[in-house]
């Protein structure tokens, strides 16, 4: 069967990276916020100081991943033009196609159902949430991090203020990734897992019926293959 | 087939919705027993899910070859 290459090997390997380390992340993390429900993962990995250790470490990684993909398609994109970035920037197709989409599960709408691009505008609030979550992980994990350099020019109840939007937004990620995870995982279409994002191709016909907009591109060539 | 994968798509739906409603609970402090031992079966799926998804994506990436063999 003919395949359609989705993701590049240096999206791949952003997203292994970001995703294990994020994961790392939560498990390490939610018991330091949870402590009453998730008291037994410190007392499995060795008590708090080997938790935070961990979580250090895995911030290490996310960072990477974060800075690589900023840094490595950004460039790309602005000196030699079309990366990944291109493809999931917000349009105004993506807010029409959210109100049909909306229309359709509501049943208030008897058109046809959108007629996805690369990227459906599922996918760009996805990537765009967690991206945005991660520029606030970074801030106010550095915050905490290194706190006593911060409190050389910080008031206390700033890095409480740090601590608690850490959290919060932890809890809201959390959230996000349940639902990322109902999307790869448990949609019918995907059971049980979704691969193309380990191997970067796609077969054609799964992209004529779910992105047709993408595969009209593809049979007319407009498409260009994006770093 | 079409029911199997209704199933497993409302089972998801209930498995993700008592995920969202626990850290709501959490988050809001709420005192009462019940609701507490929700909220620790919430919030302890909620890790289950994570660490599931730790296994799919290292199951993704060690077999990436063989499928793109296939």
């Amino acid at each position: 069967m003919a395949e359609i290459r989705r993701f590049s090997i240096s999206q791949t390997a952003i997203h292994a990276l970001g995703a294990f380390s994020i994961l790392v992340l939560y498990i390490t993390g939610l018991p330091i916020t949870f402590p009453e429900q998730l008291g037994w993962i410190p007392a499995l990995l060795g008590g708090y100081p080997v938790t935070m250790l961990i979580h250090r470490i895995a911030a290490v990684g996310f960072i990477i991943a974060g800075v690589y993909l900023v840094v490595y398609h950004g460039l790309y994109d602005v000196f030699v033009g079309r990366s990944y970035f291109t493809d999931v920037w917000i349009k105004i197709k993506d807010i029409k196609d959210a109100i049909n989409d909306g229309k359709h599960i509501l049943r208030l709408s008897s058109d046809k159902p959108p007629r996805y691009g690369k990227y459906s505008w599922i996918a760009k609030a996805e990537f765009w949430s967690f991206f945005s979550e991660a520029a606030i992980f970074l801030v106010t994990g550095s915050i905490l991090w290194f706190s006593w350099q911060f409190l050389a020019f910080m008031p206390p109840q700033y890095l409480l203020t740090a601590r608690y939007i850490h959290a919060a937004f932890a809890v809201v990620s959390v959230c996000g990734v349940a639902f990322h995870s109902y999307m790869v995982h448990f949609n019918p279409e995907n059971f049980r897992i979704d691969r193309c994002i380990f191997t970067g191709f796609m077969p054609k016909d799964e992209i004529k019926e779910k992105y047709p907009q993408w595969y009209e591109d593809l049979e007319k060539g407009d498409e260009v293959a994006a770093e | 087939m079409k029911l199997l994968q209704n199933k497993i798509r409302y089972s998801g739906a209930i498995v993700v919705a008592i995920i969202y409603l626990s850290f709501i609970a959490a988050v809001l402090k709420i005192e009462n027993p019940v609701v507490q031992i929700f909220v620790t079966i919430g919030i302890n799926i909620a890790l289950l899910f994570v660490i599931v998804n730790i296994g799919a994506l290292l199951y993704g990436i060690i077999t990436r070859d063989r499928q793109q063999a296939d």
